[in-house]
């Protein structure tokens, strides 16, 4: 065990005499200790072991249950309990008694041979096992008393103090009261900088690890203790920062690795690094021959490795991953952590860091990288500033995500180690709590032979979904009181009792009195708790009750520390009680049992139903609107107030809760007024909790965020819900669309808006899809520049010829900038405004909707004149009069406008004022957040969403100050 | 009605200086804001580097080190160290168009931020000091708070006397040291009193406008206003500047130049005369002035000329009438000209402006706050040109957070390579003047050295510096004596 003292001090605990085993149930007649003998047997004469060693130790004979079914008169069982010398032959031995034949030796001489028989705990990991004995949790404090243990001389690792112990001797802490407090455990953020060969993304086979920046940073202090850099070839001094410079990129990988286990962390943390900055490091590394890189964990002499995976997980989906063997630190990346629990249009440090910590980040585009390698000190220095923030950013958001307190919190929950977390699906946190649970009431978990792949994990529940009540469409203009079952599933688990343990199987159902047994909707049969109280029941409930308990500490408590930790726990016991659900149901889990899960969402449906039923026999003229999984939407009447609707909604909870079994409660949080509901989880509404004022505008499935769409449709879909909802004004939200959809047939709409961005993965390479083509027409444009395989690509859909297909229309947003190239506005209209706007307007406009797509204000249509290529070249550009467009030779105006020239000037010159003030506000902005003055801004943030703006302030201005130019300057 | 033939007192006027801020026929708006700091600390480092040697004293082994790049401080332990640099404060609060974004609004895109409704101080900011080679961040607990936030403004090129706090990384500041006035022209004698008038925010065509006072300001330019008691008199002025927003601002549109003119939409026959007088009236008044007397007339924060630092002139087809006269000059803003060898610079107030908003505005806007536009009093205003002279820049918070043209070719034509005789702002809330009269060279307020870097004769210059009010407001103009480098208040206004 690798752990910290309160003070910080680093130990690891190697614990002595704690032995594996599992479970086989007995057949009549073989005796232990011959089980035992033919096991090992058996293991020898398949050479799985050599013949001097004894793989099973111990085999006895012990009183369980199978935590399987419930069998009437619930009898005990008699198992064998196998104990094994070593864990990792637990497969080997389980293996051979699953498959059966296995000779054994009865008593009286006869050899019988064993059929196939279940398993039970094989499965559970050791270290799991161990804990699950000891009473220890992931992330929480032991004793280990004085005298009873000892301190290694010749230490193995790198921590400070080394400690034997006995498994017996130690003493866990439960988590609570003065062992609240958390460990200031140690991370290690770092980036690392690759000089890439012009055009391609840098392959470690051949581009230099050039830079390494590391911010070292103990949970809960203030300050980081150290910011290091590690750069090849001298680079300037930073001011608050260390700077190494190496010569050469042996030394500086050697040198790195060093680092590494000299400030010992107990996290590694970084953006990406599990799949880029450390397998990177470590490809370089054996292609350089650097032996002492992958020294990178806390053991001595044993290297770090990697191997692919892949993790599948219901919640998480099907990632390609790398794995590493890094003993005693966990790989915290917060790529990983924010991908797995935010939606996100983009999940670049950009984006992120911009959504979180509210600021956006110089991005320096890998093609420079080179560049300033090969400069001189300064420029390297540069590099170095722009590295050191891409290693303190995720620290940053580390800890304004509070995600290092969450997931503590959570191991101490589930009672996981912290990294499991990090590795593993959701599974294991259930498989945690339910085998813990089981262990204190004698029952055992069978092994499932699993089908998926490797992992675990696989596809949901397979059974009809959850929705129940068809939505009406509409858009509400009165109240709309929401019902909600708090805590859905886990109440009907409690309330119904379902459990492995409490599933009766159909043969044993006639040996039942019928009032023992309740039978759901989906007719599985389960006893009543007054029979026998299931596992599940008992889990959920403890978690449940300590979620209150955490949610009262967190009342009470004043140290914002203290606050955060009880905040993440709470979190971590309302995610776990919902995740146990989800684990009954993952066909290709630990332990499915498609009857309970099956039985949870026929339950929600029924009660969905009879709130309907209730509700509108209760309330006369009340109709239920819509109703999902765990809420109904309920409209009291017509011109109900919202006080009236909050009264009538605290009411029905109340009242109709009663009709359910306890714990199932039904609450009243919320009403929605104004509601616009478009259709099944798509709705938006303004919603109150109190009668002064609206929390908020709450927008759900409405697709506004979409990575894939341009800013122009969340834009304008969000000023449309502001004005339906907010402003409750439906003639301002359409003349705001047809204000829209004519300024974007006329070219009035800002680029920065159209600007379309997909990553180029390396499959896409086979389907034409705008992105692909447009990298690969970029990289015969210029192949240093152009995007790389996990690149993202950004681009506008361009006018190009006749019958183009649009994916050969993409085109790089600058360039269209420069050129003036023409944008296919109506496939912008067509294609990605008229879908959205459709299904916003058809509950409110009815079949009228169409009108905001036809009539006078799509008559007006501008094409732009491309400034290079195409018929430019044939064409020589005269001068128009700035009034009237007629040809002129020279100067502003024609002769005719000329008596007007103030009334021209004017109007030119008030274009060009606005231009200058977005330029200066743009370019000061910019030059700000580089956070340097005296330098160009080189930033190729394109997720910003000033990046293309500013070049087209740039442009537009230009332009502009050249037509004021023509009325002639007399100075 | 009555009127004096007046003979006037002719001066030399020479309008050349203030080329350097006109733009180039061919503009471009390629060029990034760097090179503007960039420049900046090309023209005035070694100015900043001389004038820190007379105050703190040579460079002495072990003692004090005279830093060459400021990323070098971090090799230094901790020892005494003068670095120069070019000032930044990040204020959180400063406007930015980023954080527009994150203002619910109706627009697809979000306009450029109001600066006149932002304050910029919080007390989060943070101060650095950059050159080409990198920034600090400073640690500014040793100095007197009152000191620091009037003199470390973005943009000022300073030397600064500290030590890097290894454990913070940033630098301890004890002391700062200015470049110290440019060198001055020397002052001839002049025979008699001659006089400039200086006025700013006319504000022709203002809805709740005098428009009266504007009528005897005339009537008193063109001398018919008979002898004014304190000696000036119609006979010996000899110049006006017109010290910018000749029109008002109208708040109720979008920009100010759109709202003075006829705006690009077609106006409705009503809309166009209310809309179409301002100009109209200004250049009748400049007509009637220039007839009798030399005028110049800057553009200001409301006139329809250009919006980015330095404004140009107006165009002729705005003035058609008094365009017509040579004794009008329609120049730039700022302004330099010389009248008589007496130079005399100016702005229409923007950088006074912008730069009382560093502040805290707490302590020094005081009763200044009025619709919303944050101004500061005529001693803060006087307060800030001083340091604008010591520091030898006319407007240092551009570009940050005054809008500038984004100049690149290695000129910053902000920076004063001289220093005039008279320096002013106009639009300012009240009036306030100051002779500021440098015996040698002044370098570091706390320290009492002296001594002559520049090595211009007589070492002594005197500037008159005025805050000069809006006449919209006041009524008042501003009379600087020519020979005495004093100053008049006169007051036009119906209540007098």
């Amino acid at each position: 065990m690798f752990g910290l003292t309160e003070g910080g001090s680093s130990v690891l605990v190697r614990v002595h005499h704690f032995y594996h085993y599992f479970y086989l149930p007995v057949t009549d007649g073989i005796q232990p200790e011959a089980l035992a003998e033919a096991i090992n047997r058996r293991l020898w004469n398949d050479k799985t072991v050599p013949r001097d060693r004894t793989v099973v130790t111990n085999v006895e004979i012990t009183t369980k249950r199978s935590i399987m079914y419930f069998i009437p008169g619930d009898p005990e069982v008699k198992f064998y309990k196998i104990t094994l010398l070593n864990p990792r032959h637990t497969k080997d031995v389980a293996r051979i008694l699953q498959r059966g034949g296995l000779s054994v030796k009865k008593p009286n001489d006869v050899t019988a041979k064993l059929p196939e028989l279940p398993t039970f705990e094989s499965t559970l990991d050791y270290l799991l096992r161990f804990m699950i004995e000891v009473g220890l949790v992931g992330c929480s404090w032991l004793t280990l008393p004085a005298g009873k243990y000892t301190i290694t001389e010749h230490k193995k690792s790198l921590l400070q103090v080394e400690i034997d112990v006995h498994a017996n001797d130690i003493i866990a802490h439960n988590p609570e009261g003065k062992w609240l407090r958390t460990a200031p455990l140690r991370r290690l953020s770092f980036d690392i900088e690759c000089a890439g060969r012009k055009g391609i993304f840098p392959e470690p086979e051949h581009d230099k690890v050039i830079q390494i920046a590391n911010y070292v940073w103990d949970h809960g202090h203030k300050k980081p203790i150290a910011q290091v850099v590690f750069t090849l070839k001298s680079c300037a001094a930073i001011v608050g920062a260390d700077v190494v410079s190496y010569e050469n990129e042996e030394e500086l990988l050697s040198a790195w690795a060093r680092f590494v286990r000299l400030t010992d962390p107990d996290i590694l943390t970084g953006y990406n690094i599990v799949n880029f900055d450390l397998p990177y490091l470590l490809d370089r590394a054996a292609q350089l021959k650097v032996a002492d890189f992958p020294l990178l964990g806390r053991m001595i002499g044993q290297p770090t490795t990697m191997r692919k995976t892949r993790m599948s997980s219901s919640a998480f989906g099907t990632h390609e991953s790398h794995a590493f063997s890094m003993h005693g630190r966990v790989i915290f990346d917060m790529l990983q952590l924010i991908t797995r629990e935010y939606k996100l249009r983009s999940y670049s440090l950009n984006s992120v860091s911009a959504e979180f910590l509210g600021q956006q980040k110089e991005d320096v585009h890998y093609s420079i990288i080179g560049d300033l390698q090969r400069g001189d000190e300064q420029t390297r220095r540069r590099l170095a500033v722009y590295c050191l923030k891409d290693a303190l950013l995720p620290v940053r958001l580390m800890d304004k995500l509070m995600s290092l307190t969450n997931y503590m919190e959570m191991a101490r929950v589930t009672g996981i180690p912290l990294g499991w977390l990090v590795s593993r699906g959701h599974m294991i946190k259930v498989v945690s709590l339910l085998h813990r649970k089981s262990h204190l009431v004698d029952l055992l978990i069978p092994d499932i032979k699993r089908s998926g792949p490797e992992g675990g994990g696989g596809d949901g529940p397979q059974f009809e979904g959850a929705t129940v009540i068809k939505p009406e469409k509409g858009y509400y203009k009165d109240p709309i009181a929401t019902l909600d079952f708090a805590s859905l599933y886990p109440s009907i688990i409690m309330a119904h009792n379902l459990c492995y343990s409490t599933l009766v199987r159909p043969v044993h159902l006639a040996h039942m009195k019928p009032e023992d047994l309740s039978k759901s909707p989906s007719g599985a049969s389960f006893v009543k708790r007054s029979v026998k109280k299931g596992i599940l029941t008992k889990i959920l409930e403890e978690l449940l009750a300590a979620r209150k308990q955490a949610k009262k500490d967190l009342k009470a408590a004043k140290d914002p520390f203290l606050q955060s930790v009880l905040n993440g726990r709470q979190l971590a016991l309302k995610i776990s009680a919902n995740a146990v659900y989800g684990f009954t149901g993952a066909s290709v889990g630990k332990l499915p049992c498609m009857d309970i899960s099956a039985s949870t969402t026929a339950y929600g449906r029924q009660m969905i139903d009879n709130t309907r039923l209730e509700v509108e026999k209760r309330y006369k003229g009340a109709t239920v609107i819509y109703g999902d999984t765990d809420s109904v939407m309920i409209k009291f009447g017509n011109g109900k107030s919202l006080e009236e609707c909050m009264r009538l909604g605290e009411e029905a909870a109340e009242a109709i809760s009663s009709i359910f079994p306890k714990p199932v409660k039904l609450e009243f949080e919320k009403c929605y007024y104004p509601y616009l509901l478009i259709s099944k989880k798509r709705y938006a509404g303004l919603l109150w909790t109190n009668t002064e004022k609206y929390d908020k505008m709450d927008c759900k499935g409405i697709e506004a965020v979409r990575r894939d769409n341009c800013r122009l449709v969340a834009n304008v879909i969000s000023s449309v819900l502001e004005f339906l909802l907010k402003k409750r004004d439906l003639q301002q939200a359409i003349s705001m669309v047809k204000k829209v959809i004519s300024d974007l047939l006329q070219n009035k709409i800002d680029v920065s808006l159209l600007v379309v961005s997909k990553s180029l993965t390396k499959t896409d390479y086979e389907n034409k899809q705008a992105h692909v083509v447009l990298a690969e027409k970029l990289r015969k444009r210029d192949p240093g520049t152009a995007p790389a395989i996990g690149d993202r690509v950004p681009y506008v859909i361009t006018k190009g010829r006749k019958n183009e297909p649009a994916y050969s229309r993409a085109e790089d947003p600058l360039y269209v900038l420069e050129r003036n190239i023409p944008i296919d506005n109506n496939y912008y209209l067509e294609n990605m405004l008229r879908k959205p706007l459709e299904r916003i307007f058809e509950p409110v406009m009815k079949s009228s909707v169409n009108s905001l797509f036809v009539g006078e204000h799509t008559r007006t249509i501008s094409v732009v004149t491309p400034k290079k290529g195409g018929m430019a070249k044939y064409t020589k550009v005269r001068l128009k009069c700035l009034g009237c467009k007629a040809p002129i030779n020279e100067g502003a105006l024609c002769a005719y406008c000329v008596p007007k020239e103030a009334e021209h000037y004017t109007k030119n010159l008030n274009t060009m004022v606005k231009l200058e003030k977005a330029y200066s506000s743009l370019w000061t902005e910019c030059q700000r957040c580089m956070g340097d003055i005296c330098h160009d801004v080189l930033c190729s943030n394109g997720d910003c969403p000033i990046f293309y703006r500013r070049r087209k302030a740039q442009i537009d201005l230009n332009a502009a100050s050249e037509k004021v130019s023509r009325f002639g300057l007399d100075w | 009605q009555e009127s004096h033939p007046t003979v006037r007192v002719v001066s030399e006027i020479d309008l050349s200086p203030a080329k350097r801020f006109i733009l180039p026929k061919k503009k471009k708006y390629e060029p990034q804001y760097a090179h503007v700091y960039f420049s900046r600390l090309k023209s005035l480092t070694a100015h900043v580097l001389k004038s820190a040697k007379l105050t703190f004293g040579e460079g002495e082994e072990g003692k004090l080190q005279y830093s060459k790049r400021i990323a070098d401080i971090a090799s230094k332990d901790e020892m005494e160290t003068v670095v120069v640099g070019v000032i930044f404060r990040h204020m959180k609060s400063k406007p930015s168009i980023l954080a527009q974004y994150d203002v619910p609004s109706h627009e697809l895109i979000p306009a450029p931020p109001d600066r006149a409704t932002c304050t910029y101080p919080r007390d989060d900011d943070e101060v650095f000091i950059e050159d080409e080679y990198g920034r600090c961040a400073l640690d500014l607990s040793q100095l007197d708070s009152a000191v620091a936030t009037l003199s470390l403004v973005t943009g000022f090129v300073l030397a600064l006397k500290g030590h890097e706090d290894r454990r913070t990384g940033s630098f301890k500041v004890n002391a700062i040291s200015y470049a110290g006035q440019a060198p001055q022209k020397s002052l001839p004698e002049l025979p008699g009193d001659k006089f400039i008038c200086i006025t700013s925010a006319l504000s022709f065509g203002k809805a709740d406008g005098d428009v009266l006072a504007a009528e005897l300001l005339m009537e008193f330019l063109r001398g018919s206003a008979g002898e004014d008691p304190e000696g000036s008199t119609c006979a010996n002025i000899v110049q006006l500047i017109v010290a910018g927003n000749s029109v008002p601002q109208l708040e109720d549109t979008e920009s100010g130049p759109s709202a003075v003119l006829a705006a690009h939409r077609p106006l409705k026959s009503g809309e166009k005369e209310r809309v179409a007088a301002p100009i109209v009236e200004v250049d009748r008044f400049l007509s009637v002035i220039a007839s009798s007397l030399p005028v110049a007339v800057m553009p200001g924060e409301a006139d329809p000329v250009n919006y980015l630092l330095p404004q140009q002139p107006f165009h002729r087809c705005l003035l058609p009438s008094s365009s017509r006269n040579e004794n009008l000059a329609r120049v730039p803003n700022p302004f330099e000209c010389s009248v008589d060898k007496r130079v005399i610079l100016g702005t229409s107030g923007q950088p006074v402006t912008d730069f009382a908003l560093y502040e805290d505005q707490s302590s020094v806007m005081k009763d200044g706050k009025e619709a919303g536009k944050l101004r500061p009093s005529g001693e803060k205003v006087l307060d800030i040109l001083t340091l604008m002279l010591q520091n030898r820049h006319l407007a240092p918070t551009c570009p940050d957070t005054l809008a500038s043209f984004p100049f690149s070719d290695g000129s910053d034509p902000f920076v004063l390579e001289s220093t005039p005789h008279v320096f002013f702002a106009g639009n300012q809330r009240e009036y306030a003047s100051r002779l500021v009269r440098t015996p040698h060279v002044q370098t570091q307020a706390s320290s009492g050295s002296s001594m002559d870097i520049d090595g211009v004769q007589g070492g002594e210059k005197t500037v008159r510096i005025v805050s000069v009010p809006r006449f919209d407001e006041t009524g008042q103009v501003v009379l600087v004596n020519l020979r005495t480098l004093d100053c008049i208040v006169r007051e036009f206004a119906l209540t007098m």
